[in-house]
């Protein structure tokens, strides 16, 4: 399970969650810090460079130091950051693992630490993921026996497990998700709202971000698989959007008929209590991400299970901060039963890397 | 003038290497061409091909680098393809076998290979043709190294004893003279394992001699290496190249955009620095995850094309594991070459 959790939560909002321990009096006036881990894209056993990020909410500069706490054990470099960004600036902080062990669980405790010159320390504590692809060319067909060999990235939403398993090569991406659910409602054309089970999700080059306004440019390529009940019926996947769409787009209900996309195979198969979504897409059709070993792309998921958990969301259990909601991140369609507020973000990191052994 | 000479290693070697690691289906082979003269000319020569058609490709590049060659016979061709699954990789490879003799072509299945001319990525060839009455290449075969499936957290001290056993039979595999220059290795042994294979070989030619080479594309179902024109799994290959020249080495290592390509034309321009002698060729074995930091491909190619220039032969290629001069804090200052990941290793031969 990913989880995350600020050493000194109160729940009165961004300001006050964020800020500093001795002293704080919310953002105004005040040197604000988001602070984050990113999950790594490849193991961490291969030693590679993992990131965090930060981002000063607040109305002065803040200076100050990050210190960094990976795993017992692991050594990397830097172990902390000395930095100071403006009012509203980010700053992607990289750091290099020598050593580390990678886990069957896949989740790795970590801690962040910030100390303000002026006073004033805060702390957060996560259980980030490898967050990658290794390279397989999967069957398709709802046996999940032939993801053995991917890396799960397991979540929990209201006691319901969803686990994300991804797969690359030169041709091909492929994701399976297991949604455990009390019961599978499947696509049909006309659906009304609520009562379609679906998952969401979406690709880019790594380093995208998404637009916050109607007139800004999708830099995405967004999918929708659903199960299709009845006897010769085909699974679906649905092209929501791709780079150059207004975001505006993303807002409008929209009918799912037209949106087949044909080039996809998807099975979609009920286990016990469990969904399978098995899906794969050819690269051909996402001409912006090159299918690289060692390629950083983003990849978030949404879940929809709108008579059980309601949504899932990846980008939440991923650690993203809640100013990272947006609306624009993900298109709605006819069926869907959103939550309030927005889900977050779809711009999550995620890698292609070689196959496990 | 090319003599090639097939050698079953003998009885003894094998019931010796049998009993070090334990394995009863091992097998090496060796091969010898050419009989260094010194003063004798060198011909190394790279060519490229890409084509969706694999044969088509591996035909033209093969084809290319017969033309540039010129009246100069290859002692060996040294392949790097990168195409995708056992089929394909197969009609690749004979298609360079239909311009080459199948038992001068060695090589490995790679994520892509680089020259002079560019980068290519999947559906394509890169060749090196080594020649010429300077030189001479001799080559061993190890197959069965019996660690496909074992991994360093699991099976570290099996691995270790496997790939060190393996190491040294293919250095002692190749033969030694007196006027060895390189050893290269290309093995399905990814990083951080194919250092307990550098370990194996430095036991025979030494931890100063110069090694460079790379691992095979480790993703499931493309690690080959290729020996005398056939494909082989589990295994691992050595070209010893000898006679009257120098080599210089250098290795870089970097995990993002910028450095990969700051690290490429630092470590270029080092194997370059204080030749004496002219530079007739270029290796670089480079990481396949250097690669996938890069933007834009050919910047780091650039780099490298500022450290020695655009006319002397690259031979580049992207493997899961690289060897030559590492470039870490913790590095064994007793040995000249190691394997590691992360690297782009370059050799410079001169003359």
């Amino acid at each position: 399970m990913v989880a995350d959790r600020y050493v000194q939560f109160v729940a009165l909002g961004m300001a006050v969650l964020f800020a500093p321990l001795a002293g704080a009096n919310g953002p105004a006036g005040r040197a604000v810090l988001e602070l984050r881990v990113q999950n790594f894209t490849v193991p961490p056993s291969t030693g590679p460079v993992g990131h965090v990020v930060v981002r000063n909410v607040g109305d002065t500069a803040y200076k100050g130091r990050v210190q960094l706490k990976l795993p017992a054990g692991w050594i990397y470099t830097p172990t902390a950051f000395d930095l100071s960004p403006a009012p509203l600036e980010s700053l992607r902080l990289p750091f290099t693992i020598d050593k580390a062990v990678d886990t069957k669980t896949n989740s790795y405790a970590v801690e962040l630490i910030a100390t303000e010159d002026a006073g004033g320390e805060i702390s957060r504590k996560q259980n980030i993921v490898c967050a990658g692809a290794p390279y397989f060319k999967p069957k398709i067909d709802g046996d999940i026996s032939d993801w053995a060999d991917s890396i799960p990235v397991t979540f929990v939403v209201n006691g319901k497990r969803c686990v994300i398993r991804t797969y690359w090569t030169k041709r091909l991406w492929s994701v399976c998700v297991e949604v455990e659910e009390t019961k599978l409602g499947g696509y049909r054309k006309n659906a009304e709202g609520g009562t379609v089970d679906a998952v969401q999700f979406a690709l880019a080059v790594g380093g995208a971000e998404t637009g916050s306004k109607p007139d800004d440019k999708a830099n995405r390529y967004e999918f929708l698989i659903a199960d299709c009940p009845g006897l010769f019926a085909k699974d679906k996947c649905f092209l929501l959007a791709r780079p150059g769409d207004a975001l505006g787009l993303s807002q409008q209900v929209r009918r799912l008929d037209g949106l087949e996309f044909a080039e996809a195979k998807v099975v979609v198969k009920r286990k016990g209590k469990t969904t399978v979504y098995e899906c794969s897409i050819p690269f051909s059709a996402m001409p912006q991400i090159r299918p690289d070993t060692g390629r950083d792309i983003c990849f978030s998921v949404l879940v929809h299970d709108p008579d059980g958990t309601g949504i899932r969301d990846w980008g939440k259990a991923a650690g993203l901060w809640q100013s990272q909601r947006n609306k624009y991140a993900w298109c709605s369609w006819q069926g869907v039963k959103w939550a309030d507020p927005p889900p977050y973000d779809n711009k999550i990191e995620w890698g292609l890397c070689s196959s496990k052994y | 003038m090319c003599c090639v000479e097939k050698v079953g290693v003998g009885l003894a070697v094998l019931i010796f290497a049998c009993s070090l690691s334990g394995c009863g289906a091992l097998f090496v082979d060796k091969y010898v061409a050419g009989d260094a003269i010194a003063g004798g000319d060198i011909v190394m020569q790279v060519a490229a091909g890409q084509n969706v058609d694999p044969f088509a490709a591996g035909r033209a590049a093969a084809q290319a680098l017969k033309d540039k060659m010129g009246q100069t016979a290859p002692h060996a061709v040294i392949i790097a393809e990168c195409f995708e699954d056992r089929a394909d990789k197969n009609r690749a490879l004979k298609g360079v076998c239909s311009v080459f003799p199948r038992r001068i072509v060695f090589g490995f299945a790679t994520y892509g290979s680089f020259s002079q001319a560019g980068c290519l990525d999947v559906d394509s060839v890169g060749l090196l043709g080594i020649g010429g009455e300077g030189i001479s290449v001799a080559a061993a075969l190890r197959e069965n190294l019996g660690i496909a499936g074992l991994t360093m957290e699991a099976d570290e001290n099996e691995l270790q004893s496997r790939l060190q056993t393996a190491g040294a039979d293919l250095a002692g595999g190749t033969g030694r003279r007196k006027d060895d220059r390189l050893l290269v290795l290309m093995a399905d042994a990814h990083s951080p394992k194919n250092q307990f294979l550098v370990e194996g070989a430095q036991r025979v030619v030494g931890r100063k001699f110069p090694i460079t080479g790379g691992s095979a594309n480790k993703n499931a179902g493309q690690s080959y290496v290729y020996y005398q024109g056939r494909m082989y799994t589990d295994s691992a290959i050595a070209l010893m190249l000898s006679g009257d020249f120098e080599v210089s080495q250098s290795g870089r290592q970097a995990k993002d955009n910028a450095k990969v390509i700051s690290s490429a034309a630092a470590g270029a321009a080092e194997a370059m620095a204080g030749a004496t002698a002219k530079p007739f060729g270029v290796l670089a074995y480079n990481c396949a995850g250097r690669k996938g930091k890069l933007d834009n491909l050919s910047d780091e190619l650039a780099a490298i094309q500022i450290g020695i220039g655009k006319t002397i032969p690259l031979f580049g290629c992207y493997c899961a594991g690289e060897i030559g001069p590492a470039d870490i804090a913790e590095k064994n200052t007793g040995v000249l070459s190691s394997g590691v990941g992360w690297h782009v290793m370059f050799t410079v031969l001169r003359k």
